[in-house]
């Protein structure tokens, strides 16, 4: 008669399942020792389980390493990503832009090219990385000197490998070199034509299937199951098929991913031209280098493929352009894409982009322009224009009154001050220096107080800044926009200007200060030598929105200012303890900003 | 009334005899019961090594771990308590009486003995194992 007992068949445990099949033994066999772990049948129920663990453990996982969401070896996520056209990304060479002139006796106009080849070196920790240019250069004597400008080189060494192609459309070329930079392929395929002579042409890399035609000199790169990378030619209908017997060479440049970063000097290794000492090369001016990287991991592959899938290889949504931008520019700590009707003032027809580098405050214009170019130029719709603005620092000025409990600490009164430092050092670090980030008062008084034991409570208040650059002798309207609702009179400069030209201030030698006027009105005043007490000069400067935010300054025209780097720091207090950011606006605190008074209980 | 070896007589424990052997006259496999279940059990025990049950690398004595380590006056007695320890952890049906371990150096071997009595048996049993080099 059937069994209608319930049998556990789901368990992955070997305990469990040894268990079951215990259970089962106690109910249908004549064998009554499978309690004594010494029986035969203890032996024997071991081998089951063991081998039911095994096929349970081994078919879970082979069903994980299916789904992109928790497949966890990375040949099973890069399979998962080229089913949905997405190629991880490789390491990336950093990039540096040097400008140098050779003295020469040469005539006039006599050429002088800098090879592919040439070898330059950079050092950065003691390690020394070799920099190559991405392309030939060339300079004409003045007859005195060849002057090469903004030469591009790349990290790493160029390295060619070269195949045979058997003809055949599945033919596969694998490029077994970890460290390679998948942008600086090139591939020649050299064919004898039917007249005896040979032929070579350059493929590039496919980027739209649909536009192929048999003829089309395009190859795929994949990414194979052991990390390196493979490169297949089209069939012969999508895409050239190289004739049987062609020679296939493969040119591609190694790199050191990120280690390369941040190298300022470089020198020649290898000679431009045999008659060129490499000692008489003066270089002018060096970019220090950026842009290297890692090779994508497998969190990033997860998402971008997915990613990569939803955009269908379009920006078309700000999601998609973040998307690419995250995908292609990995140097970005963090990205903000907005279209141009939620910019303050709205301006339709754009998209704007702001970057915040993993190093520095702002990328370099050389950088925008490659970005703009290279990412982003063939994949946008053609009415929209991206632009690429610089980030915005909202600087939090902090001012904290801290007590603490002598009796609770070992601690002195400096010491107990640096670990409220330190503490506010690693929040910065941790929630701020990114796009759309939120300051909390309560969780940063509450951080605050959580810095040391003794610290029995804080009184803190924040004020917002912002550093404005300004054009000298020049008449500009500027707007400042805080994007947090701003205290009545709590808006000012806090420090001085010049305005020596400006004949709405009187042709002035004075130092001129900024403030709003508790009614939404911009006042420029002075101290009076007499008597040190204010006199406003100018009542009507521009506009302060209380609710918005946003302040204009018009018709200012500084000439000289205190800051060095010409810019004018405005500060103001807001409505709400918690303070927002957008666009490209990123809350920052700086360690110089913060000011701490310890008070004893 | 029944008596404790009456029990004895109704098989009160039947188990697989490892060997897989074929008994002739059912031809099924040989089914060891009551005292020589529990010997197969108790010899089992002992002649498995540590960390060869799989999930379960306590069970086990030293038997073979003590062939390839010189021996000397305390392999007896760490034999003799290894093996103790293996049958008071899992094998309840077995007591113990005591372990014999002498060394036979002409022949490198260790002959080991194990005298012990299956719970509510009277008869005590014994295990005689030769553990010699083969070559």
């Amino acid at each position: 008669m059937a069994d209608n007992k319930t049998r556990e068949i789901s368990e992955l445990d070997f305990e469990t399942i040894r268990a079951n099949i215990a259970s089962f033994i106690a109910n249908n066999s004549t064998f009554s020792d499978y309690n004594y772990r010494g029986s035969g049948l203890s032996l024997v129920m071991d081998i089951l389980a063991y081998n039911t663990h095994y096929n349970a453990v081994y078919l879970n996982m082979a069903l994980n390493e299916n789904f992109l969401d928790t497949a966890q070896l990375r040949s099973s996520v890069v399979s998962i990503a080229k089913n949905l056209g997405y190629t991880p990304r490789s390491k990336k060479s950093s990039t540096m832009v040097v400008s140098f002139s050779i003295p020469t006796t040469d005539a006039a106009n006599t050429a002088l090219t800098l090879n592919k080849s040439v070898k330059f070196v950079g050092e950065r920790d003691g390690t020394s990385f070799i920099f190559q240019p991405q392309e030939a250069y060339t300079a004409l004597s003045t007859g005195s000197q060849y002057t090469f400008n903004n030469v591009f080189l790349k990290e790493g060494s160029k390295i060619t490998i070269q195949y045979t192609s058997n003809g055949s459309s599945t033919e596969k070329f694998y490029i077994n070199n970890f460290n390679i930079d998948t942008e600086s392929i090139e591939v020649l395929v050299e064919e004898n034509s039917t007249s005896g002579q040979i032929d070579t042409t350059t493929y590039s890399l496919i980027s739209d299937i649909t536009t192929l035609s048999p003829e089309d000199t395009h190859y795929y790169l994949f990414e194979s199951t052991d990390k390196n990378y493979v490169i297949q030619f089209g069939d012969g209908i999508l895409g050239r098929k190289p004739l049987a017997g062609s020679t296939v060479s493969i040119t591609f440049q190694t790199s050191s991913g990120d280690a390369a970063n941040d190298i300022t000097s470089i020198s020649l290794l290898s000679t431009i031209s045999a008659t060129i000492p490499n000692s008489t090369v003066i270089f002018n001016s060096i970019v220090t280098s950026y842009g290297g990287d890692v090779e994508e991991d497998i969190d990033s592959i997860r998402i971008n493929a997915a990613n990569n899938f939803s955009t269908q290889g379009r920006a078309v949504t700000a999601d998609d352009y973040k998307f690419f931008l995250e995908r292609d520019y990995p140097q970005a700590d963090s990205i903000s894409v907005w279209g141009g009707q939620d910019n303050v003032p709205p301006i339709y027809g754009k998209v704007f982009i702001s970057f915040k580098p993993k190093k520095g405050f702002y990328i370099t214009n050389s950088v925008k322009q490659e970005i703009l170019n290279n990412i982003i130029k063939n994949k946008n719709v053609v009415t929209i224009i991206p632009e690429i603005i610089d980030p915005e620092y909202i600087f939090l000025l902090i001012n904290i009154s801290a007590v603490f409990d002598p009796k609770q600490t070992l601690l002195s009164s400096s010491e107990v001050e640096n670990s409220i430092r330190q503490n506010i050092t690693l929040y910065n670090a941790e929630t701020f220096s990114k796009f759309g980030t939120r300051f909390n008062y309560s969780k940063f008084l509450y951080m605050i107080d959580q810095s040391e034991n003794s610290i029995v409570s804080n009184y803190t208040t924040i004020k917002l800044k912002k550093n404005i650059p300004v054009y000298l002798e020049t008449t500009n309207t500027y707007l400042i926009n805080f994007q947090n609702a701003i205290k009545e009179g709590s808006f000012k400069s806090s420090n001085s200007f010049k305005a020596e030209t400006d004949s709405s201030l009187g042709l002035s030698t004075s130092d001129f200060f900024i403030e709003d006027d508790y009614f939404g009105k911009l006042v420029i005043y002075k101290y009076s030598a007499a008597d040190g007490k204010k006199i406003i000069i100018k009542n009507d400067s521009g506009e302060i929105n209380y609710i918005t935010g946003l302040v204009r300054l018009v018709d200012f025209k500084p000439s000289q200012t205190v800051n060095d780097d010409q810019t004018i720091d405005l500060i103001c207090e807001t409505k709400d303890y918690d303070i927002i950011s957008l666009r490209n606006n990123i809350l920052t605190i700086l360690d110089s900003d913060v000011s701490i008074t310890m008070k004893v209980k | 009334m029944i008596t404790i070896n009456d029990k004895i007589i109704s098989n009160r424990y039947k188990d697989i005899d490892i060997s897989f052997r074929k008994n002739p006259s059912n031809n099924d496999i040989y089914i060891l019961t009551d005292i020589d279940a529990v010997k197969r059990s108790v010899k089992t025990l002992i002649l498995t090594d540590f960390n060869e049950r799989l999930f379960n690398p306590k069970l086990g004595s030293a038997v073979y771990f003590s062939l390839f380590e010189n021996f000397g006056p305390e392999t007896s007695i760490l034999l003799e308590k290894s093996i103790k320890d293996v049958i008071s952890n899992y094998e309840p049906r077995a007591k113990i009486i005591k372990v014999d371990v002498k060394e036979n150096i002409q022949s490198h071997a260790l002959i080991i003995t194990v005298f012990f009595y299956v719970v509510n048996v009277e008869e005590i049993v014994t295990i005689n194992i030769n553990l010699e080099r083969v070559r």
